[in-house]
């Protein structure tokens, strides 16, 4: 069974509810679903299409919006379509799946946790990768980190900078001596020395 | 006199952390335990201390350059992180993969099943408080990785795929070493089986315990051998089938009550067990039918990929490693989400710990073979 397919049989048992077949340039096709209608398209998935297996749930921030992308398997009929559905970044609240996939449970606390997406009925929706008292969403793409945590500075030195002040104080190589950068390269003279060759060769 | 401080104190459950800094966790990985003496009432798996952000460094890195970092999130099984970012990315970029490469990839990714399952193995005994089959695991390991250095120049991390086929071919007298060792391997498997699996204090510790049923395992999404324990015949290299395993014939192994019932922590050993043996066989009739031809395709270093999102996944020794690859034109990726076994191992801990006792724990903790950096990433 193909997307399309998915997607025609969705629309004819479900005639009153928006469902569209999208996809980009490359890659795989997704039905689009909106947030409130999500949980009785998976039901009918699930139940009906043998798509038992969620094999990913991810989020992703689209800028206003934010899309969470489901991976839904069938394991005895062995086919695969993803479902996406997106909500406003202001106020992303989304159905859990946690009743119909339990599998979603931890997959829906991470995408609350990096991204931000509240899910509704979730029973223990709380951070999983980042530390409980953490503020903010790590994974936005407007996301400044804080300054420091509990005195932890969270700022990087600024790595180009770096280079830059390193190459200015770095001494030119002077003939005859050995200088940092010839530290753990093979003396000159004794590339002949099949000791030194790699086994490989 | 003590029944009567029993009467007036009562008994209570205590709250015990096992770990971070445990032996048995395999890696950084906390289980907050409420005991009632030694049985577990309830668990809270505390994760995220090995949370190095993949995700979000493959938004700045760019395509090729993200390859390496594939290895870092299943540091036991490099070479499928490798092969699922590599056949996401060629998927958008609709490249198709020389014939040769794609037996050079199969050929190194059944190895590298092979180092990690006996690894699996061989923890699960230590775990268990035999040490002696661990250091067998780790020997015929080390003669695998010494082939692994020959393939890639690597012996963990190995950085070996490049997008549209591998960095670099066999050199000459490899085929020939590989066949050597797979012979080698099939006498070490019986002696392995000898001297632990058929140990009757072993099994004892395994049989009956923790087991997930078929259900339970789908419902949470297990994959690999710790769903095909629970007795569902599933492996993506055959039921969505992708480079060329079609090719080759192996028995996808699925768990029976080999000693207790379907589903325990011993049907999960012995998959894996079993497992090793069928891999050995991929690699034989690979190297036998190992066809002559480029080892790569022609491609920018650093290729611009067309706008589209794509899921793609091979079946690592985990189960399924996922790469949801979300491309917007440019050469970096706008967002990557890995999904990864051991994630979903994790989370079906506390619906199936209650009750057991911890050294119970121990024991399917090992059966179930989770790796830390790759629940975190």
């Amino acid at each position: 069974m193909t997307a399309g397919e998915v997607c025609s049989t969705l629309q004819n048992r479900l005639p009153e509810i928006k469902i569209e077949l999208q996809r980009g340039q490359v890659g795989d096709p997704w039905i689009l679903v909106q947030p409130a209608d999500l949980l009785t398209v998976l039901q009918i998935l699930k139940q009906d299409l043998g798509l038992n297996y969620l094999a990913c749930l991810s989020a992703i921030d689209y800028g206003t919006n934010l899309g969470v992308v489901y991976q839904l398997r069938s394991l005895s009929t062995k086919f695969e379509i993803m479902v996406k559905t997106l909500t406003s970044k202001n106020n992303p609240l989304v159905p859990s799946l946690t009743n119909l996939y339990p599998a979603a449970g931890w997959f829906e606390r991470e995408a609350y946790d990096l991204l931000g997406v509240n899910f509704q009925d979730h029973p223990d929706l709380r951070r999983i990768m980042m530390p409980e008292d953490w503020v903010g969403h790590p994974l936005r793409k407007d996301y400044q980190p804080p300054a420091e945590y509990h005195g932890i500075p969270c700022d990087r030195p600024d790595t180009h900078q770096l280079l830059q002040q390193l190459h200015i104080t770095q001494q030119p190589d002077k003939v005859g001596t050995t200088t940092t950068s010839e530290v753990g390269k093979t003396p000159a003279g004794n590339t002949d020395n099949p000791g030194s060759k790699s086994p490989l060769e | 006199m003590t029944k009567l401080m029993i009467e007036t104190l009562g008994t209570e459950s205590t709250v015990v952390n096992m770990g971070p800094q445990h032996p048995s966790t395999h890696g950084v990985i906390s289980l907050r335990l409420q005991l009632k003496g030694e049985v577990i009432e309830a668990i809270d798996p505390n994760v995220g201390y090995l949370h190095r952000s993949i995700e979000k460094i493959s938004e700045l890195t760019q395509y090729t350059g993200f390859i390496p970092y594939t290895d870092r999130v299943d540091y036991l099984s490099a070479m499928f992180g490798n092969q699922a970012w590599c056949m996401a990315v060629e998927k958008l970029l609709g490249i198709q993969v020389p014939r040769r490469a794609e037996y050079l990839r199969v050929i190194a990714c059944e190895l590298n099943r092979i180092i990690n399952h006996l690894i699996a193995c061989g923890t699960m005994a230590m775990d268990l408080g035999a040490f002696t089959p661990f250091l067998h695991g780790i020997r015929e390991r080390e003669k695998v990785n010494d082939i692994m250095e020959k393939i890639c120049g690597a012996r963990l991390n190995y950085n070996y795929m490049r997008f549209g086929g591998v960095s670099r071919d066999f050199i000459r007298g490899l085929d020939k070493e590989i066949l050597a060792f797979v012979d080698r391997f099939k006498k070490f498997l019986p002696e392995f089986n000898r001297l632990i699996t058929g140990n009757e204090i072993f099994e004892k510790r395994l049989i009956h315990i923790g087991v997930i049923s078929p259900e339970l395992a789908i419902a949470y999404g297990l994959g690999g051998p710790n769903l095909r324990a629970s007795g569902i015949d599933f492996d993506l290299r055959r039921d969505f089938p992708y480079s060329v395993y079609p090719e080759f014939k192996f028995r996808v192994v699925t768990g029976e009550g080999y000693r207790g019932e379907v589903g325990d922590s011993f049907a999960r050993y012995m998959v894996r067990i079993e497992e090793m043996e069928e891999s050995a066989k991929i690699i034989r009739q690979a190297i036998e039918g190992l066809p002559e031809g480029d080892y790569q395709t022609k491609l920018l270093r650093n290729p611009v990929v067309p706008a589209g999102e794509v899921y793609s996944h091979v079946e690592s020794t985990r189960g399924e490693m996922g790469f949801y690859v979300v491309s917007n034109g440019t050469d970096t990726a706008y967002r990557t989400k890995i999904r990864t076994g051991s994630f979903t191992a994790m989370s079906i801990l506390p619906k199936i710990v209650p009750g057991l006792m911890v050294a119970d724990l121990v024991a399917l903790f090992g059966s179930l073979d989770v790796v830390a950096p790759e629940v975190d990433r």
